[in-house]
């Protein structure tokens, strides 16, 4: 490997990622070239300063991101069956009822759960952890941005408002390669977010609910004639189904 | 050295933050975010290039907030 193209993995070696071949390419490379052994040690040093600068006392939200990851992991079936240990026949006479009397069912619970835990992934990392600001509105609500986005719902901010909420802040957002409007309302209990996207006529979107006890968090989807949608926020702020019925009785 | 993540763009933060303080691996950080994995080390190198010329400039005050 030359130097370019150690400098193109020196990430995966970091990450303690690199195959053996990678890396045995990669230290004896570094062996004989200073200036990339340099530049992989000042890496380390920035990673050791954040590491040490985010960590003094920032609050500790790896629980739910992790939590959130651990749901949108595919893991491969034999990985999941065969890991735990059951004699080999066992295990496939497991798959075998499982294909034939709840496959169905869990491979449609897991398509339907996407949406939700896209959705809590993006309510944490931009509202939690990343603190963003390129909000495309922030402020009162916006009727501009509204009537671009959703001009046949002039009452959409209305509609979609949880009870003794205020809208917050509003953006473009892309969760699973699909773009929706992302609203965060600020309520008395905590702050929530309603993701929304218009439903194409014969959309039967139908996310599950996803529940985190241990960090109170809640995520809830719904369909209506107009939307599909899904909302997060702490457990037992999540009015879903309140929007999607408010949503209907305004048409 | 906060200051300097707080200056980089929030797409370098993202994966600066997933990678380094969480500890997440590259091929998880691709999935969360719906991007390659070459884009996650390329994001990282920019990343940490643009830090490192923080820390060089402000050296030997950079543990300092």
């Amino acid at each position: 490997m030359n130097c370019e193209e150690i400098r193109t993995v020196i990430p995966r070696y970091m990450a303690g990622e690199s195959d053996a071949a990678e890396a045995v390419a990669m230290e004896e490379h570094l062996a004989s070239c200073r200036q990339c052994a340099a530049e992989l040690e000042a890496d380390q040093r920035v990673d050791a300063c954040l590491r040490e600068a985010m960590l003094e006392d920032e609050p500790d939200t790896s629980a739910v991101i992790r939590h959130v990851v651990a749901r949108m992991e595919h893991v491969p079936w034999w990985q999941r069956y065969f890991s735990v240990g059951m004699p080999r026949f066992a295990a496939v006479g497991a798959l075998v009822l499982l294909v034939f009397f709840v496959g169905r069912g869990v491979y449609v619970h897991q398509a339907e759960n996407n949406i939700a835990m896209a959705a809590a992934h993006d309510h944490y990392m931009d509202l939690v952890v990343l603190k963003r600001t390129d909000w495309a509105y922030s402020g009162a609500p916006s009727a501009a941005f509204v009537q671009t986005n959703f001009p046949e719902m002039p009452d959409l901010v209305h509609m979609i408002t949880p009870a003794g909420g205020s809208l917050e802040k509003v953006r473009l957002c892309s969760l699973k390669g699909t773009h929706y409007a992302h609203f965060v309302f600020q309520t008395p209990q905590g702050e929530v977010s309603v993701f929304l996207r218009r439903a194409p006529g014969e959309d039967t979107y139908k996310p599950g609910n996803v529940h985190d006890r241990s960090n109170g968090l809640e995520v809830a989807g719904f369909s209506s004639q107009s939307f599909v949608g899904a909302v997060v926020g702490q457990d037992g702020l999540v009015p879903a189904g309140e929007i999607a019925a408010q949503e209907s009785r305004a048409l | 050295m906060r200051a300097a993540f707080a200056r980089l763009s929030p797409e370098h933060q993202e994966v600066m933050h997933l990678a380094v303080v969480e500890g997440f691996e590259i091929r998880e950080i691709g999935e969360m975010l719906r991007i390659p994995t070459g884009t996650v080390m390329s994001r990282l190198s920019r990343a940490r290039a643009q830090l490192r010329a923080v820390l060089e400039a402000v050296r030997p005050s950079h543990k300092e907030k």
